[in-house]
């Protein structure tokens, strides 16, 4: 079977899975009760009016009066013509909802992607190369640190410190500020360094990982009784075969570079981004754009998948891609 | 085999024994208790009304659907993770002399240790934190809070501010309950969410990737390709379903998130037990007649339970970790004390009565730290790979 | 509903305050600044027809004024129109001269409202999904049938509303009380499709542009999940109308206002500390410290909202809730200024009806008062439920109610799983039942949305006819129709006592009331005192009646009557302009920067 067989096999595969997992999702959707409607027909009836009259608004308003089955056909028709509808929960288009919701993911996401990569990575190859000393306990610590703290309770503790008590950063997000200049700068520090402190740990553990397997080895042995510094070892000898696998990692975090959105930091520091938008639209029962989020995180995961795994073969020649 | 004396000519080359018969000792033993929990369950469930304890002596404690998950699941770490350390001395030895190396490894057992002990006594022996409106928001001992925060002080106040008090070492919440009992409940909570979660996802991940390696062919493609809708499956969408209808319980946190996890462990476990089912002990296994459950259950499972172990160590925190965000997003369980619960109601007074929120972050914190550090430590004394 | 609770302030809101005695400024203030509120959700559209949410409500009324304001005197103050009626039951409208709209629709005038009623709010099949759509319908007594109320224009600017029936506080209710219109020209194009889709992405409607000089403030900007920004409108039309108070003569005097949506409370609160927003609703276990800061006002103002302890009566609650004795006796059981002390800090109002305080509608004479001083207590409690339960199988072994089998009676009460201060009142009423009462009370946590499925809505079983139905909640007599699930008490729910229309109440007084899903059979026709308080034009009748019903309520206790919860808001200490009165927001486009 050739290589690129198997990858149109597996990218059709993603299209099944993803229509699969919309329908799944507008299933859900569709039969959770909505509290909104119950919360207005109670309301109608307190008021002395009607709460049949207050039902029927609610489903006109929301077009749920017509047949599941008709509904059902429309939204994944529409998904499918990238026709993604009108959100209601935002009376904007469902594709304007998520195209201003990116970029302010994206200003975050970036130089959290970027920074636990290099971070994680610098910490995991020393920690691998320096094993049980004590600077190894001081990184391992403070990458675990990082994983360990409960990424809202740290954001709110940094923004009420450094945010309110001292004053260095504004406490309220100002989205209109550009989105290279100094004052975004500003205002993005905490939530990134809450979120890098989140992330190193993983990074970290598994680069050092695959730089142990190669420490002990044979080869770096001999360029060690060769008079190999520490540094050129590391460069020339470990980080070569680590880099494989390595770089699988990154190839499959890549494109979800823009969409490592984290709900709980967007709703501590108020940045209105895909997370927020899309756990919005859940809590809101807004079908159409909760199907567009969904649409977009499923089929890049999937991707994300096929792309690591396709990477693991081209890069390591040992593998045989055949045996997937 | 028949006979009083085993010679070449009385055996009988047709007889083989039954399936049954390779079930060890140890697996005849985790049946029998099994059966005696399932009896035990049925008998609280149909027999005992709901109001009566369970057990009266020597503490009551009326059992309940998380407590009977979680007595099962320790019985199987029990049967499974202690018992077969306790029967291979040597390896279990050697294991440790690589874990010892790793000092905060050793500190973070110890503590895991003393949290696991005290969650399992501590709810049977303190009571279940009630409300007091008049010991809200007392600060913890040996400090003091502005006098406007709480209603009633019961330090005294001095210059103008409530002094904590040794009836209340780490202070009270909102609602008056003492905060040293909410993180002794919280202890037993986040061991159940992490032990019971994390054995459902071992357990059908392991099956899965094994079968899924081991059988090859068809059986690994459909296997995998569920497994890949299994993991973008969104079970959040499910479990905010069932939160709408039924209100938030931890059972269905576990339930949910346990039963639709293992796709990862799933992955990893095939990839391992790929590079597994080429050895030669397997083809050894089979051309003595070995079958396909035997083969899976006594040579992959047990070789490839390294990399498993060690990927436990870590999903662990993650539940936890998982609960206390969801918690945070009012999408818990608001009938458990779990620490989650306390960071969550505490989150709002951080700029007065921070200490409602942070002990329990510390000792969220703290579990989370040890698990890691354990899973490392784990990893490099059981990894083979790895020359000495 | 949607106006109702947008005017009553509601935390967080650039909400509006007024004086009711003309202001001691002889100079006029200065239009300056940015006045700046954060907000804890965002608005779901600014297409007021399609929504139901204050949020939405409050962004539009910055731009829109609508008809009339009422002011905290109970006084209709005309903004767009003013009303004129003979008898209270026909009113005629008159728009005021030089209401222009904008986007090029002209002037407003009668035409414009009549179309919108006619077409969209009274259409048969409600096509546009306009959820006070049920408002302008009622019941014509010759025919007995739900009808639309007719509308007819009488001239440019004048328009008549005849109702079936006298109703003399009409002016005052969500109907017509700051009701928006939209220009003909816009409707037109979706009204004869009944195009709802169209309607609701409409560009014009989505972006405010028709409002013309209609309101204080225009559209500027809305970034969904951050902020809403309006300018300061300068054809606004209220500045060139002779009748109205001085402080409205350079109305507004922000330059701008924005709307910050900041959903985690602390950092909300924190911008209201640190100066970033210039006004923020504060929870009450806060408002202390808030008031001891220099550049924070905190201003408390009262609300409608009762917080009661509803019992199930019907056949799958606890049958002694059904005697009136048993419930006044149980009405010693809870002290009630515990509840504001200590669980609302002192930010409440012990509630006794089903009226506040302050209301003109509430007369002290005839309120019977629960819960409080000496009609509190262990002894009062018991004594007075024993005497209550006499001739029933419920006695008192010792300190505990028992029942007929000699076990303890434990009752269950339900609360808000999202809302901790309700859990908090809940395990207060569980433990003051326990020890003044001998019942033991279990407090269970729900959903809401389970909640209104499972236990609000009643209905007879499979199958049966019930002899009569009034509605969803009320789906028969009490001993046929039940919800879904068991329940003995619940205090999930806070009801609006409608202290400005005081008859909108009436369905939970009434064995066939819409709302009554509780089972509550009253023993005195309060219902009808009702019907006769709002036929009659004279006030002062009215006011007997009303307050006549009111103590009989309080009498009745057909539920455990609370507390009302205080609106506490933080405001930074340069804005003027507001009060402590009830619905302080009604003047908001003269409040100022000093």
């Amino acid at each position: 079977m050739s290589m690129r067989w198997y990858v149109v096999r597996r990218v059709l595969w993603a299209v099944v899975a993803t229509f699969l997992i919309l329908s799944i999702t507008w299933g859900l959707l569709a039969i959770t009760p909505n509290p909104a409607a119950e919360q207005m027909q109670f309301q109608a009836a307190a008021s002395g009016g009607s709460a049949e009259a207050a039902e029927e608004a609610f489903e006109a308003r929301r077009g749920l009066d017509r047949s599941p089955w008709v509904r059902y056909r429309e939204y994944m028709l529409n998904m499918a013509t990238l026709n993604w509808g009108w959100s209601q929960s935002r009376s904007q288009p469902v594709t304007d909802a998520i195209a201003n919701a990116v970029p302010y993911t994206a200003i975050y996401s970036v130089p959290t992607t970027i920074l636990s990569i290099l971070v994680g990575l610098s910490i995991g190859l020393y920690s691998a190369t320096h094993q049980y000393t004590r600077t190894d306990y001081a990184a391992t610590f403070f990458a675990f640190f990082g994983y360990a703290i409960p990424n809202f309770w740290f954001g709110i503790i940094l923004l009420l410190v450094f945010g309110v008590q001292l004053g260095w950063f504004p406490v309220v997000f100002d989205s209109d500020a550009p989105f290279l200049s100094l004052a975004m700068g500003r205002q993005l520090v905490l939530p990134v360094v809450v979120l890098v402190t989140g992330t190193i740990a993983g990074i970290m553990r598994y680069s050092r990982a695959e730089a142990l397997e190669y420490v002990e080895a044979e080869f770096v042995k001999t360029a060690k009784a060769k008079g190999a510094d520490g540094y050129r070892i590391l460069t020339r000898h470990i980080l070569r075969p680590a880099a494989v696998p390595l770089m699988t990692i990154l190839v499959g975090d890549i494109l979800g570079i823009f969409l490592a959105a984290s709900y709980l930091v967007e709703v501590v520091f108020g940045i209105p981004g895909l997370g927020q938008l899309s756990y919005n639209a859940i809590l809101a029962q807004d079908t159409s754009l909760v199907l567009g989020t969904t649409l977009i995180f499923t089929f890049v995961s999937v991707i994300g998948n096929l792309v690591q795994d396709v990477a693991y073969t081209v890069l390591d020649p040992r593998i045989d891609y055949g045996d997937r | 085999m028949a006979g009083d004396r085993d010679t070449f000519e009385s055996v009988d080359w047709t007889e083989t024994r039954s399936r049954l018969s390779t079930l060890s000792r140890r697996d005849w033993g985790a049946l029998l208790t099994g059966l005696a929990l399932v009896a035990a369950f049925v008998y609280d469930y149909v027999v005992l009304p709901a109001s009566r304890p369970t057990i009266t002596v020597p503490v009551e404690w009326n059992v309940t659907q998380l407590d009977w998950l979680f007595v099962s699941t320790l019985l199987a770490l029990l049967l499974y993770v202690v018992v077969p350390l306790y029967g291979n001395r040597r390896l279990t030895a050697y294991y440790w002399r690589e874990f010892r190396k790793n000092r905060m490894a050793v500190a973070s057992l110890v503590y895991l240790v003393v949290v696991f002990c005290i969650g399992v006594v501590g709810p049977l022996v303190l009571e279940q934190p009630a409300l007091a409106l008049d010991r809200a928001y007392q600060p913890p001992v040996y400090l003091s809070v502005d006098s406007t925060v709480p209603v009633n002080c019961l330090g005294g106040v001095v210059d103008g501010r409530c002094q904590g008090t040794m009836a209340h070492p780490l202070g009270t919440t909102g609602d008056g309950k003492d905060i040293l009992v909410l993180v002794v409940y919280g202890m037993q909570v986040s061991m159940k969410v992490g032990l019971i979660s994390t054995l459902l996802v071992v357990t059908i991940g392991t099956t899965v990737g094994t079968v899924a390696a081991y059988g090859g062919g068809l059986v690994d493609e459909l296997l995998m390709r569920y497994v890949d809708i299994q993991l973008v499956f969104p079970a959040f969408f499910l479990y905010l379903l069932l939160t709408y209808l039924f209100g938030g319980s931890l059972f269905m946190f576990i339930l949910i998130f346990g039963l639709t996890g293992w796709g990862s462990i799933a992955r990893l476990v095939r990839s391992e037990a790929l590079q597994r089912a080429e050895e030669e002990y397997i083809t050894a296994a089979r051309s003595a007649g070995a079958g396909t459950l035997y083969v899976i259950r006594r040579h992959l499972v047990p070789n490839v339970s390294n990399s498993v172990i060690t990927a436990a160590t870590l999903l662990i925190p993650g539940f936890i970790l998982f609960e206390a965000s969801l918690s945070f997003l009012s999408l818990g369980d608001p009938t458990v004390p779990s620490w989650g619960q306390v960071i969550a109601t505490g989150r709002s007074d951080l700029s007065t009565a921070w200490w409602i929120s942070t002990f329990p972050g510390v000792f969220l914190f703290t579990t989370i730290l040890a698990f890691n550090f354990m899973g490392d430590a784990l990893r490099d004394a059981l990894d083979p790979r790895q020359e000495t | 509903m949607l106006k109702l609770v947008a005017a009553t302030g509601v935390a967080g809101l650039a909400g509006c305050s007024g004086n009711g005695s003309g202001g001691s400024e002889d100079a006029e203030p200065d239009v300056q600044g940015t006045y700046v509120s954060a907000s804890s959700v965002d608005a779901q559209s600014l297409n007021w027809l399609t929504i139901a949410d204050s949020t939405s409500g409050s962004y539009v009324t910055a731009t829109l004024d609508g008809t009339w304001a009422i002011t905290p005197d109970r006084e209709i103050f005309p903004l767009w129109a003013d009303y004129s009626t003979d008898d209270g039951r026909v009113y005629e409208i008159e728009l005021r001269e030089g209401l222009e709209w904008g986007a090029g629709y002209g002037e407003m005038t009668a035409e414009d409202w009549v179309y919108m009623i006619e077409t969209v709010f009274q259409a048969e099949d409600n096509w546009s999904g306009y959820p006070n759509a049920d408002d302008w319908f009622r019941t014509n007594p010759d025919s007995g049938q739900r009808e639309p109320i007719p509308v007819e224009q009488t001239g440019t600017r004048t328009f008549e509303i005849s109702l079936f029936e006298v109703d003399p506080s009409f002016p005052f209710k969500p109907i017509l009380w700051r009701q928006q219109c939209i220009p003909k020209g816009i409707l037109e194009k979706y009204a004869e499709d009944r195009d709802t889709e169209g309607l609701q992405q409409d560009e014009e409607l989505n972006t405010l542009a028709y409002t013309g000089n209609l309101g204080p403030y225009t559209y500027e900007n809305w970034e969904r999940s951050a902020s809403y920004t309006v300018t300061r409108n300068d054809d606004y039309y209220l500045r060139d109308v002779a009748d109205v108070p001085d402080r409205f003569r350079e109305a507004p005097y922000f330059d701008q206002e924005i709307i910050r949506v900041i959903s985690e409370e602390s950092t909300r609160l924190g911008a209201l500390e640190s100066g970033e927003v210039d006004s923020a609703g504060i929870p009450p276990d806060k408002a202390t410290r808030f008031e001891n800061l220099p550049n924070v006002d905190v201003n408390v103002t009262p609300q409608p909202y009762a917080r009661v302890l509803i019992y199930n009566m019907r056949a799958n609650g606890w049958e002694p809730f059904r005697s009136k004795a048993v419930r006044r006796a149980l009405a010693f059981a809870v002290d009630k200024e515990s509840v504001v002390e200590n669980i609302l800090r002192g930010y409440g109002q012990v509630a006794q009806t089903m009226q506040p305080k302050w209301s003109e509608w509430y007369d002290d004479s005839r309120v019977e008062a629960f819960g409080v001083g000496d009609r509190y207590g262990p002894e009062a409690t018991r004594s007075r439920l024993e005497s209550a339960l006499s001739g029933t199988e419920y006695a008192y072994d010792g300190d505990r109610l028992v029942d007929g089998s000699g076990d303890g009676v434990t009752l269950t009460i339900y609360y808000d799983s999202g809302q901790p201060t309700e859990g908090t009142i809940a395990e207060f009423v569980a433990q003051e039942f326990s020890e003044n009462a001998g019942i033991e009370v279990q407090p269970e946590a729900v959903s809401s949305s389970t909640f209104q499925s499972n236990y609000v809505r009643t209905s007879a079983p499979e199958g049966s006819e019930p002899e009569w139905t009034a509605g969803i909640f009320n789906g028969g007599p009490r001993d046929v129709a039940t919800s879904a699930e068991p329940w003995d008490m619940c205090i999930n729910l806070q009801f609006n006592t409608y202290p400005f229309t005081p008859a909108s109440s009436k369905g939970f007084f009434e064995r066939r009331g819409g709302i009554n899903f509780y089972g509550y059979y009253p023993e005195e026709d309060i219902g009808e005192l009702y019907e006769r308080a709002s036929s009659t034009t004279d006030d002062a009748r009215r006011r007997e009646l009303f307050g006549e019903a009111f103590g009989l309520i309080s009498e009745e206790q057909p539920f455990g009557f609370l507390a009302m919860p205080s609106s506490v808001s933080g405001y930074a200490e340069d804005v003027r302009g507001y009060d402590e009165e009830f619905n302080t927001g009604w003047d908001s486009q003269t409040w100022y920067f000093a």
